[in-house]
């Protein structure tokens, strides 16, 4: 199972049987708004704190991937999630409501993916059959965590990114009809001593190439073996100086294969300057756009590359670097496509 | 700044930001001045309006005139912070928005807007004036050197 | 880094020069200011307005000062003048100047002196009424007078 150092292959190929993404308005508004199962139009979601509407997010988000299959919630027997408002509470309440025995996990954007990674080595494991892995966020909670008051008008540069406000699941299987999961690299973190929380895409740029790099190398495959790479939220900075930096080091990614959720998640003409970030992004993104077009035939092999920088306010106001760590998971098509 | 700062990094991270530097995109700083010089004024030139409105239409002369027009300018930017347009013009403005007292007004009602969700004691009244707070500290700190500086020069350099 | 040092170097260049004072910023000009706004009240009015008649015309010295206004009673002299806009950087010593020069020309009574556009104002409306009206009672104009100067010493 253990390939190299920080690669697992999963042999019994654990599916993904289904998955649940919902979003607010402005994901609405953006360029992939027919995968959204659900959509919201208010950004407090009928709650009284933005906290609690995140919380109804993942909840919904939940339901939606149990109610799409034949099983019960009863039958899931883990759920492993995270976000990144205050100590994951608003995941937590989720559990709460979900009832299901909880994994709470902090990755920051990436804890999509690590989710994923650690159900499906579970379930490959034989540690569960049905669990529940994904994310949340929502804008108006980062922002008054990690900036300013959502209506403060100060001015944000090019590179800020915009945090989307949704969630995204998936309920992940022994065995079923999906896509399956085949390999997971597991990121270290880098830091590469950047210390500006407004230009997060530069900063996890070089967590992605150490993570996209040590997948290659483990699993002894060529980025040609898949159709696309996905990053999380390197945004329009991060995507570029991450593709460079591949090619420098001699992994040639043709530039339309290497895609950003980020910068696939809303209009060009939206005002998100450097691209989408948050959680629920790569999430949203994987589980409800890149798997609907491989659900269709259009993509056979994708590898799905979250990106999180893992600072806080407090670590920022202290003048320390952002801390960013990238986690890989590979996803094919399953049987009954192929 | 930005060099000695690389100068405790390890070497690869500085090869990096090297390497990063070339493809961050930059803040354009000269159109930015020009927004804000262009929204700034017209800021003063509406507050300009009031003031002479008052002077005008009510008895105030032009000392006691500037209290009313701040009060007004205030209470509009409550309006369009609250109405959440003021963020998007400070987003195409910056500083054109942020320097004149439209933009203190607006530090201080986002956040009493933001915090409202924590209670009025320990969310309004404890957060309200986390990014004003700032502004008022070191306003009046500075005021009390300069008016340190003033009386030595007074009392001593005989001006 | 240059632009910053030069930046502050012009910075400290204008504070410098906008701290320079000068006593006598206004000089007299070659000929009479005949576009000055002033309204001389009647010599037959029965409110004596001769020294405001007077203060008036001696503003027509410069050519700075685009509107005179005054009013008088026996014992004071309220007067506001507006000057070019771009003469306002020096409005403090203007009005320095100014009053002193009309204490000098009338030491016999209290001079009060204001550039405020509110007393231009007031001004303005008392002496078109008390133009108006032949009958204007000298309580009443002490009293408007008063309040008049009460209100260009209000400070906020």
């Amino acid at each position: 199972m253990l390939t190299g150092h920080q690669t697992w292959t999963f042999a019994n190929k654990p599916v993904i049987i289904s998955t649940g993404t919902v979003g607010g308005p402005f994901e609405a508004k953006g360029n992939i708004a027919n995968d959204f199962d659900l959509l919201h139009e208010d950004m407090w979601l009928e709650q009284d704190s933005f906290e609690k509407s995140q919380q109804t997010l993942m909840e919904e988000a939940c339901q939606i991937a149990v109610k799409k299959t034949s099983i019960e919630k009863e039958d899931v027997q883990f759920f492993i999630s995270g976000d990144l408002i205050n100590q994951i509470t608003p995941t937590s309440f989720a559990a709460k409501t979900m009832g299901l025995p909880y994994l709470g996990l902090f990755s920051a954007c990436a804890t999509s993916t690590e989710s994923l990674a650690l159900a499906a080595a579970i379930i490959n494991a034989n540690g569960a059959d049905y669990i529940l892995s994904g994310t949340s966020s929502h804008n108006a909670a980062a922002e008054k965590q990690f900036r300013y008051p959502t209506e403060y008008g100060g001015q944000k540069p090019p590179t800020a990114q915009w945090t989307v406000t949704g969630a995204g699941c998936a309920l992940v299987a022994k065995e079923g009809k999906g896509p399956v999961i085949t390999s997971a690299t597991i990121g270290k973190i880098v830091d590469m001593g950047m210390t500006d929380p407004f230009n997060m895409g530069g900063a996890m740029a070089p967590a992605a190439v150490d993570t996209i790099e040590t997948h290659f190398k483990e699993t002894n495959l060529d980025p040609s073996h898949y159709d696309l790479i996905i990053t999380g939220d390197l945004g329009h900075i991060g995507r570029e100086t991450s593709l460079d930096l591949l090619n420098k080091r001699g992994l040639v990614i043709p530039e339309d294969k290497y895609v950003d959720c980020g910068l696939t998640i809303y209009r060009e003409s939206q005002p998100v300057l450097a691209g989408a970030s948050g959680p629920a992004c790569s999430a949203i993104v994987t589980f409800g756009h890149f798997l609907n077009r491989m659900k269709k035939g259009e993509l056979k092999r994708i590898l799905v590359v979250a990106t999180g920088s893992l600072h806080s306010p407090l670590s920022v106001q202290q003048k320390d670097p952002i801390p960013c760590i990238a986690h890989a998971v590979s996803i094919e098509s399953g049987s009954d496509i192929a | 700044m930005a060099d000695k700062k690389k100068k405790n990094l390890p070497p690869d991270a500085q090869e990096y930001q090297t390497f990063h530097d070339k493809r961050e995109v930059k803040r354009p700083i000269l159109k930015n001045c020009i927004k804000a010089f262009l929204v700034g004024g017209f800021i003063c030139f509406i507050g300009q309006l009031i003031t002479t409105f008052y002077i005008y239409f009510f008895n105030f002369t032009e000392q006691t005139a500037g209290s009313p027009t701040v009060a007004t300018l205030i209470f509009i930017t409550m309006l369009l912070t609250g109405f959440g347009v003021y963020d998007r013009i400070g987003q195409f403005a910056g500083a054109g928005t942020a320097v004149p007292v439209t933009g203190f007004g607006n530090a201080v009602i986002s956040s009493a807007i933001e915090y409202r969700t924590e209670g009025f004691i320990l969310g309004v009244g404890s957060n309200m004036l986390k990014l004003a707070g700032p502004v008022i500290v070191y306003g009046v700190f500075s005021a009390f050197v300069i008016a340190l500086i003033k009386t030595i020069l007074i009392q001593w350099g005989g001006l | 880094m240059p632009v910053k040092r030069w930046l502050l170097i012009a910075s400290m260049i204008a504070v410098i020069a906008g701290c320079n004072t000068d006593d006598s910023v206004l000089e007299p000009a070659g000929s009479p200011n005949n576009d000055i706004e002033l309204m001389k009240i009647s010599k037959d009015h029965q409110l004596d307005q001769h020294i405001s008649n007077q203060a008036k015309d001696s503003m027509r010295k410069y050519a700075e000062v685009t509107a005179a206004k005054a009013v008088n009673t026996d014992k004071k002299m309220l007067m506001a003048v507006e000057v070019k806009h771009n003469e306002r950087f020096n409005l403090a010593n203007i009005k320095k100047q100014l009053k002193k020069e009309m204490e000098e020309q009338f030491p016999h009574i209290t001079v009060e002196f204001s550039t405020d556009k509110k007393i231009i104002l007031e001004l303005d409306r008392l002496e078109k009424e008390i133009q108006k009206d032949i009958a204007y009672s000298p309580k009443k104009l002490e009293k408007e007078l008063d309040k008049l100067i009460s209100l260009s010493k209000e400070q906020t």
